[in-house]
């Protein structure tokens, strides 16, 4: 057999063409590099935190922090809004104002029941609504210094009642059944 | 002579086609290990500890954006919207640089929002079904807590703060047409 022979029969042996295989795996990759493009957002992304960039500063977070899930946006100095798990393992939401000090707080009370806060600029509480020890609906309007000057309350015996307060926290009127 | 001289041409062609099939066997080879290995990579379950963005968005099959998490003003924000595009929840700021929450009924008016008052305290406010003030638990202007109650016109039908320049705490009720109807103590 002449050494023409041998080659020609080698490359015979050789089955399929390989420049064709190489084609076909380079259209799989190119396939898969434009699906990759066009799919675009995955159906989900797991992560143990994620922040939101203004350029070099963070202004947004939602992370994992001492084994709860807080939701935090913030103006770059003071935190705006923030959404977590509270000490007795409730929900807390906090609206924190220009000065640090919270506006709005929602969250519970030791009983487990709802309570909604609203702080004055000092960052004294000035209302409160939630339920009372009877497990009755009940709205508490402070002062600017925390005295209780009006109350909306009751319980399922007497029903409700509006009652009012002077500076000095000494009832001065009250409607009620 | 003439043939010796052909075969020597056909074996140099030969080589060079072996050769050249060589090149395109290699290439194959590596070009589906590279693929295979996107494939594993992506496949792959991973979680990163941290990722940073300018902005995060859940979209849903239609790719409509559904919850966007980004910065506004160099403040961070977020708005959660219907599949129609209108909106549903925006954990936001206000102008006063304070943090701010509305949430929209499926009309899209806003329904209950959290926010600051001009004062610098904070403010809770219930509207109606067409998005109108209803209910307002705030502060007035000297500080002091109050509730304020207003009927479907807009206009104040009860009132609990303090009265004047006093910390005394006041309830007053009202008409429809804003005159004083009940007052106490």
């Amino acid at each position: 057999m002449s050494e023409a022979e041998e080659i020609i029969s080698r490359l015979e042996s050789k089955g399929p063409s390989f420049r064709i295989a190489f084609c076909l795996a380079l259209s799989g990759l190119t396939v898969l590099v434009i699906a990759n493009r066009v799919i675009g957002a995955p159906d989900v992304i797991r992560t143990k935190s994620m922040q939101v960039m203004d350029g070099t500063t963070n202004v947004g977070s939602i992370g994992i922090f001492s084994g709860k899930v807080v939701l935090g946006t913030t103006n770059s100095k003071t935190s705006l809004v923030s959404i977590g798990e509270g000490v007795t393992g409730t929900g807390v939401l906090v609206l924190t104002g220009s000065n640090t000090k919270d506006l709005v707080r929602l969250s519970s009370t030791k009983s487990g029941g709802a309570s909604v806060s609203v702080y004055s600029s000092k960052g004294i509480e000035i209302a409160n609504a939630s339920p009372n020890i009877a497990n009755a609906g009940s709205l508490f309007i402070q002062s600017s210094t925390g005295t209780l000057i009006g109350e909306v309350n009751g319980d399922k015996t007497n029903g409700g009642a509006i009652i009012l307060h002077d500076a000095n926290g000494t009832e001065t009127a009250r409607v009620h059944n | 002579m003439n043939i010796s001289n052909q075969e020597s041409d056909l074996i140099i062609r030969l080589r060079k086609l072996e050769k050249s099939q060589a090149r395109y066997r290699f290439a194959f080879l590596f070009t589906a290990a590279l693929a295979a290995a996107f494939c594993m990579i992506g496949a792959k379950r991973h979680t990163d500890d941290l990722i940073q963005a300018k902005s995060f968005e859940v979209v849903n099959d239609d790719a409509k954006v559904l919850a966007r998490f980004t910065s506004a003003a160099g403040k961070g924000e977020m708005r959660m919207y219907h599949t129609d595009g209108s909106p549903l929840a925006n954990v936001s700021s206000s102008t006063d640089n304070s943090g701010r929450v509305d949430l929209f009924n499926a009309n899209g008016k806003p329904m209950i929002s959290l926010s600051s008052t001009s004062t610098g305290a904070g403010s809770i406010t219930l509207n109606n079904s067409l998005g109108a003030l209803s209910v307002q638990l705030a502060s007035n202007t000297q500080d002091h807590g109050g509730l304020w109650v207003f009927n479907a016109d807009g206009k104040q039908i009860a009132v609990i703060t303090t009265s004047g320049t006093t910390a005394n705490g006041i309830a007053e009720t009202y008409d429809a047409a804003g005159t004083k109807t009940g007052h106490l103590p």
